[in-house]
């Protein structure tokens, strides 16, 4: 078994590496800078809303209860809309929007985005129903009962209402631990269905928009852009990448008890345009999988003959990856992620690993410009006969010359990310023995969150600078 | 957002959002007519008014505290103009019902009363609008008051409404 294994890993064929890359702060601040320049026209959306509704007279036309509570509505309902829009093109999987934060931080902020916009959704609604019960001067049924059913476009506006608590109820977290991440991405697929719901009310009722030209545009043009952002990227350049990809399942290779690797071809992968430690959500066209989507990082970097993944059985779906059948039809969406050599600013490099979050530093390691030496892989695993991809990285570290340093076994106690030695010595004092260089390397780590979040703080405590630490957060 | 970008996106936002606060005062002290696509106004107390609106056009801040006083003085005439309503309701008066005006957010009728030449009393018989747009029907009341018909300006956010109303009023001031 063991002389077998020897003699795969000599046959193994790796890519040549990248020839050059581009070091240092500069591009950084490139980045920043265009991040910046994203973030304050998000804001200054707001503050136009806001301005428009205030020269409106907006505050100015108070001059009673009702009409405080008419303007109540009208800038809850301004903002919620806004923000709503923004929260939707966060998740749209936009690739200019990737590109600058990463899957994982647009993930994140469409998350924290979510309950502010459901709780001006339905002050909008309250104040508007108040002032409706207001000015009317019936009974608060009646009133609300006329406003609901009689009102034009308000019925679907009031369905839209529903559908968005609904949403929002179903991604809390007590009830994102009781649901499948299936039957909560279906919930979720109505947020669409909510947003045109609410959609005519806006224009045929709102007082904001009919009749004024400049918010008109405004709005449409809003509209539109995340509109045609969300077809473009999400529905149809998926479906055009598969036809002209045409990925099909070559063949699954076990690599460990409780992980395979996913082989995939298909044609034109010279034009693929994807890097080492980004991923693909991965759908498999089959009757039964067809519609479930799942995010993969390549475990190989980038080649004109293949695609490969390395999946861990988590016991859902990806236990019916484990045994794929070959030439089973799959579309990739992506590639995502700025997991890559791009944010690399320093000539030396330390890639962390734990257990089946090896992959993205797998081919990072294959693909990373690097001298010998230059690079050093930490690889986090139970035992190392069954840890995947453990025979390849050692491999590709000694024909490369970098360090492999395997940390097999339990952990010493809770709050460290590496195995007991007996010593019980802080994590960042070994970590500075195993790569005493880490505080001047771009240092890369891919594993469950908790023990990622670890590694980040002892990092910071060797001393290593903030924007030299590259984690990919798995935000689902 | 690095600090400094954020510092100047928040000063940026308030600078716009307190000017912006200050220009919707200024329409609005024009004697409540909000819209910039008003009507010109052809009736007495908007008329006083007539110069300020331009000043109102201007952006800047300062002009608008300079404004207050003038306020004062329109609303002052305003109660100026009710006090002659009232001198004038010693005659004889009459009252006349307007046809049922139906728009897009529901349907208005009204009756006016004259004195002589002036309006002293308009009641609305049917005053629907929907979405709060309901609140604007004693405005429109004293300004037709003030205005002694139709020509006034619009009420920013009920365009429709304002029109419906005043349809109505002019189909009632007819029978006279």
């Amino acid at each position: 078994m063991a002389g077998q294994s020897k003699d795969m890993t000599s046959q193994m064929r790796f890519v040549e590496p990248n020839k050059r890359v581009r070091l240092g702060q500069r591009k950084l601040i490139r980045i920043k800078r265009t991040q910046d320049l994203i973030e304050s026209f998000a804001w200054a959306t707001l503050v136009f809303v806001t301005a428009m509704f205030l020269i409106d007279g907006g505050v100015e036309g108070i001059t009673d209860p009702a009409t405080l509570w008419n303007s109540v509505g009208r800038l809850t309902a301004l903002l919620a809309t806004d923000l709503l829009l923004i929260h939707m093109l966060l998740i749209a999987r936009v690739p200019w929007i990737d590109r600058l934060y990463g899957h994982d931080r647009a993930t994140l902020t469409h998350k924290k985005l979510g309950k502010p916009v459901l709780y001006l959704v339905i002050a909008h609604f309250l104040a508007s129903a108040i002032n409706y019960v207001m000015t009317d001067g019936k009974t608060i049924i009646a009133a609300l009962l006329e406003l609901i059913f009689k009102v034009q476009d308000m019925l679907i506006a009031t369905a839209s209402l529903v559908l968005m608590i609904l949403v929002v109820v179903t991604s809390l977290n007590f009830a994102r631990r009781k649901l499948s991440y299936e039957a909560w991405y279906i919930v979720h697929l109505m947020s669409y269905a909510a947003v045109l719901l609410a959609v005519p009310h806006q224009f045929s009722t709102g007082a904001d928009i009919a009749g004024k030209p400049l918010q008109t545009l405004f709005w449409v043009s809003l509209y539109l852009f995340v509109a045609l952002n969300i077809i473009g990227f999400r529905v149809l350049a998926p479906i055009f990448e598969s036809l002209y990809f045409r990925f099909k399942v070559q063949a699954i290779n076990r690599e460990s008890h409780d992980s395979t690797s996913i082989y995939l071809t298909g044609r034109n992968f010279q034009k693929l345009g994807v890097k080492a430690g980004q991923f693909y959500i991965l759908r498999v066209l089959t009757a039964r999988e067809w519609w479930r989507a799942h995010p993969f990082s390549i475990s190989a970097a980038p080649n004109s003959s293949f695609v490969r993944f390395t999946v861990g059985n988590r016991g859902d779906d990806t236990a019916l990856l484990q045994n794929i059948k070959p030439g089973t039809p799959v579309i990739l969406e992506g590639p995502y992620g700025v997991f890559t050599e791009d944010r690399r600013t320093r000539e030396r490099v330390t890639l962390i690993a734990a257990g089946i979050g090896a992959p993205p530093i797998r081919s990072l390691a294959e693909s990373m410009a690097a001298r010998p030496g230059d690079i050093d892989v930490i690889y986090r695993v139970r035992t190392e006969a069954d840890a995947p991809l453990a025979a390849e990285l050692a491999e590709l570290c000694r024909r490369r010359g970098f360090g492999f340093h395997l940390l097999e076994g339990k952990r010493g106690n809770a709050n460290s990310w590496m195995p007991d030695d007996g010593t019980n010595r802080p994590d960042h004092a070994r970590l500075s023995q195993i790569t005493p260089w880490v505080s001047e390397s771009d240092v890369y780590i891919c594993g469950p969150a908790a023990w990622t979040h670890t590694v980040v703080r002892s990092l910071r405590k060797s001393g290593t600078p903030e924007n030299q630490i590259h984690a990919e957060e798995f935000a689902w | 957002m690095r600090k400094h970008t954020q510092n100047l996106v928040a000063a940026l936002g308030l600078g716009v959002i307190s000017v912006s606060y200050a220009i919707g005062a200024a329409n609005a002290s024009n004697s409540g007519l909000l819209n910039t696509d008003m009507a010109a106004p052809s009736s007495a107390p908007v008329a006083t008014a007539a110069p300020t609106q331009t000043a109102a056009a201007a952006t800047t801040v300062k002009k608008t505290s300079v404004k207050k006083p003038t306020v004062k003085k329109a609303s002052s005439k305003k109660a100026a103009a009710k006090k002659t309503v009232k001198k004038a309701s010693n005659g004889s008066s009459a009252t006349k019902t307007s046809k049922t005006v139906s728009y897009k957010y529901g349907s208005v009728q009204l009756s006016v009363t004259k004195s002589g030449t002036q309006i002293t009393k308009i009641k609305m018989l049917t005053a629907e609008a929907t979405n709060g747009r309901g609140a604007v029907f004693p405005d429109l009341i004293s300004y037709a008051k003030s205005a002694n018909g139709s020509g006034f300006g619009n009420i920013g956010g009920a365009t429709y409404t304002t029109d419906a109303f005043k349809a109505a009023l002019d189909s009632a001031l007819g029978k006279f």
